[in-house]
């Protein structure tokens, strides 16, 4: 196994591209797999830049998509291209493209399609939050605001808050990770990764997803590994969660600075109160300096500076499975209906308000490479861009981290939280984040690595 | 390039546009130390390897030294240049010498104009600048200035005395035709041994701060970058621009005033070294020129 | 080459959108290497100003034992990252630019300037 990456950031969309594949080139590899990610700097010229190493390297599968940053041989690189080359002639490696609409109608039949096979490890790349364009940004927004400002008609109407929280899910706008990964749900041998792609700034048509060299926007690209030991190795920033969800809460409690215990009410992934207060009310009444109007919300996402940073979480339990995910939440988005990226359909109403547990914890933000002992496989890591506003300069700690533990054939991207789907016999210990049956994600602090 | 007199300071010349100028005067200032003589010495042997006449005045060390100075280096040529009298060194105490201008120029000249040195080294000018407080000194070192010019085309070096700003040791800067500074900050890094051109009359130069090292055998190596070469090299890339200019002044001026101003765009032409096209300096130049 | 090598590297972090000037100064405020992306003149201004700095920043990197100090005007920032003993690395950028992300190439820079230069 061999693997290399490659990276340029010229100011040129198709310089970048080509500096890229020369450098490859002089490598002499016979790849069989291609991961390609950019930065949001080439935006509007993705496609270009996959059209020229297309030319080089379209004989083989490609996978990827828009990240905030990367690491790899020691450097950490927030501009520009990268280029993952894989030549690994044991591996037998797929990457099919999905429309989001179809791929969130499908049902359980989704894994004959993908004729996943036992061996295999299934590996997605998706936004969690995507806008196509303003169109679908404003009729989103829009339908948020009339419940606000028709109450006589829309107050606690159960039915038009599913509608919304529905029309989100049917437009790709919010992917929460356990709808995606329940489609998978009905199997045991293959675990699935979600590479959930995202930005610290959200903007329309962001992120982009890319695969067998098209630049497919919005949609899906699954690949599939099919190798004897390509496993994915998932870890989350708390301790591992008991069987009590009163325990559970405990331990939680210590680990997020808590303001306070909360009742929350909501319907699949919107937030309608909080002791029966919205979100932005409660949120205002511990800080009110973020606060926008729907207007410059609007406005701000057109220029893609809207930030997702969050400095507040809620932590909610799931009551099947006592364990948990954390939400960020902020009073910048003006609407009393408050979408997330979970579907909370079977969690507790009871929660926790509080801050973000990331002090000292800089290394379990990485935890998961930790676990890896095959140093001859490549690996990805998605790691928590979050990271990058939260620990600022001491992130770079991560370059002689990885390069100890991993030392070469790796690649660390930076985007949202990975989530993943992991039957029981893969699982290596009870992670707090378990957000569904075997559905492992946590709004915040979760990384994976997968090693082929 | 090729009529400019080589300094044979490997990597100074494409920064210094070439070369020096010839029968200029030449400054090389700085701290003990920081590879004066070095510069000197690489200057004179450079010469004295193509057959050239060098004298080397020096008001420091003797010639025995300047001798040693350079086996160390592993110039062991510059005994063979001594015994063919190639090369020309006269020690002075600077004590000793009372008219710059007549005394040491005399020297200098020789007797014979035919066997006249092209290369003229002073290491260092130092002692002779300690007091130029009277205007008369001053004249006195300007005058030794263009004669020397006259003779050859000189190097001096000079001590770099601190942070002073008067009049009597900046004399020699202004008088000098380049002036080359060097420096060691004496942290052992890239950039402690640099080499910085203050002056460089008529001749593009390189503008930055270039590291320098000392190495046996070689003695004194500027380093450039490709992109800072980049910077002085000139490049007829915007050439039609320039002849489109032309034409114009061709049709709205004439007389002494068009063959001026057409000499001068021909020599910005041939010195154009900015990646930005010309346009707007033309046009400046044009509409300049244009007024009544 | 050395120099060649420092050249590249300013020039990468220069790429980077938001980045207005990279300049790498020694500590007597002699300017050894810069790139300026865009429109010099909006530059030239605060030059004088860093260089005039470069000594006190310096200083105060030492005393405090500071990774960087950082200048905020109306439209630009000005950090300045000590990259050896005797230089600094000044990095301008837009107010609207991704601060924390260029704050990571910028110390990844850093880094590799020190490198070269001892």
């Amino acid at each position: 196994m061999r693997s290399c990456t490659f990276f340029s950031n010229e100011n040129e969309p198709i310089k970048a591209a080509s500096n890229v594949v020369n450098k490859a080139k002089k490598k002499e590899m016979k790849p069989d797999l291609a991961l390609i990610y950019s930065t949001k700097r080439y935006s509007g010229n993705y496609q270009d830049i996959l059209k020229i190493i297309e030319k080089e390297f379209g004989n083989i599968p490609q996978t990827g998509g828009t990240i905030d940053g990367a690491l790899f041989r020691g450097e950490l690189r927030t501009d520009g291209v990268f280029l993952t080359l894989i030549e690994d002639k044991k591996a037998r490696f797929r990457v099919k493209s999905f429309k989001y609409s179809k791929f969130n109608e499908s049902g359980k039949d989704l894994i004959k399609e993908l004729d996943i096979k036992e061996k295999d490890l299934a590996v997605i790349h998706s936004p969690i939050i995507y806008f196509r364009n303003r169109r679908d940004l404003f009729k989103t927004l829009a339908k948020a605001k009339y419940y606000d400002i028709r109450p006589k008609i829309t107050k606690n109407n159960k039915d038009l808050i599913k509608g919304f929280s529905d029309h989100l899910y049917k437009k790709g706008n919010v992917r929460p990770p356990n709808k995606v990964l329940e489609k998978f749900s009905n199997q045991e041998s293959t675990p699935v990764v979600n590479i959930n792609l995202g930005h610290s700034n959200l903007g329309l048509d962001s992120p982009n997803v890319f695969s067998n060299y098209r630049n497919i926007k919005g949609d899906l690209s699954i690949l599939l590994i099919e190798k004897n030991g390509s496993k994915p190795i998932y870890d989350d920033i708390y301790p591992s969660k008991t069987d009590d969800l009163k325990k559970n809460k405990e331990i939680v409690k210590k680990e997020i600075e808590p303001i306070k215990e909360i009742e929350i009410e909501c319907i699949q992934n919107i937030i309608t109160k909080i002791n029966n207060q919205t979100v932005k009310d409660v949120v205002n009444e511990i800080d009110s300096s973020s606060k926008i109007e729907d207007q410059e919300l609007k406005e701000d996402f057109e220029k893609g500076k809207v930030s997702s940073e969050t400095p507040y979480i809620l932590f909610l339990f799931n009551e099947e499975t006592y364990g948990g995910t954390q939400i960020g939440i902020k009073n910048s988005f003006p609407f009393s209906l408050y979408p997330t990226y979970i579907d909370l359909s079977n969690f507790s109403k009871e929660a926790i308000l509080g801050y973000e547990p990331s002090r000292g914890k800089l290394l379990k933000y990485i935890s998961s490479i930790n676990k890896v002992k095959d140093k001859n496989r490549f690996k990805l890591t998605s790691i928590d861009l979050s990271t990058v506003a939260t620990f600022g300069e001491k992130l770079m700690k991560y370059r002689k981290h990885f390069e100890e533990k991993l030392e070469e054939n790796y690649l660390a991207i930076f985007t949202y939280p990975p989530a993943a789907y992991l039957p029981e016999n893969q699982q290596n210990q009870d992670y707090l984040t378990e957000v569904d049956r075997e559905i492992f994600f946590s709004g915040g602090g979760t990384n994976l690595t997968f090693k082929i | 390039m090729s009529d400019k007199i080589k300094t044979g300071v490997y990597g100074l010349d494409p920064i210094l546009g070439g070369g020096y100028r010839e029968g200029t005067v030449n400054l090389v200032y700085g701290k003990t130390g920081v590879g004066k003589t070095t510069f000197g010495l690489q200057y004179a042997l450079y010469g004295l390897n193509r057959g050239e006449k060098v004298t080397y005045v020096s008001f420091e060390m003797t010639k025995k030294q300047i001798v040693k100075e350079c086996k160390d280096m592993g110039w062991d040529e510059i005994t063979k240049y001594l015994e063919n009298n190639q090369l020309e060194i006269i020690h002075e105490f600077g004590e000793d010498v009372l008219f710059l201008s007549k005394d040491l120029l005399k020297k200098i000249r020789g007797k014979d104009k035919r066997s006249r040195a092209s290369r003229v080294i002073i290491d260092p000018l130092t002692h002779l600048t300690f007091s130029l407080r009277s205007k008369n000194e001053r004249k006195a070192l300007s005058k030794f200035f263009e004669g020397l010019r006259n003779i050859s085309t000189a190097v001096i070096t000079l001590e770099e005395r601190g942070l002073s700003n008067d009049e009597d040791s900046s004399t020699p800067l202004y008088l000098a035709d380049s002036v080359v500074h060097l420096e060691n900050l004496g942290f052992g890094e890239m950039y402690d041994r640099t080499l910085k051109i203050i002056k460089n009359r008529g001749t593009n130069h390189g503008e930055g701060v270039y590291p320098i090292d000392i190495l046996s055998g070689l003695g004194l190596v500027v380093e450039a970058s490709e992109d800072q070469l980049k910077d002085i090299r000139s490049h007829k890339r915007y050439d039609e621009k320039f002849v489109e200019a032309k034409k114009e002044v061709k049709s709205k001026l004439d007389g002494e005033v068009q063959e001026s101003i057409l000499n001068r765009l021909e020599i910005l032409r041939n010195n154009w070294t900015r990646d930005e096209k010309p346009d707007k300096v033309i046009e400046e130049v044009l509409r300049t020129e244009k007024e009544e | 080459m050395k120099v060649d090598k420092l050249n590249k590297e300013l020039r990468e972090l220069s790429n980077i959108p938001g980045v207005k000037a990279c300049i790498l100064y020694r500590l007597d405020g002699e300017i050894i290497q810069v790139r300026i992306p865009g429109d010099k003149n909006e530059i030239i201004k605060l030059m004088k100003w860093m260089k005039n700095q470069v000594k006190y920043v310096i200083n105060e990197i030492k005393k405090k034992n500071l990774d960087s100090v950082d200048f905020s005007f109306d439209e630009l920032q000005v950090v300045f990252y000590p990259s050896s003993q005797s230089t600094v690395l000044a990095v301008v950028t837009e107010e609207e630019a991704h601060r924390d992300l260029i704050k990571m190439e910028a110390i990844g820079t850093r880094d590799k300037v020190n490198k070269i230069i001892t």
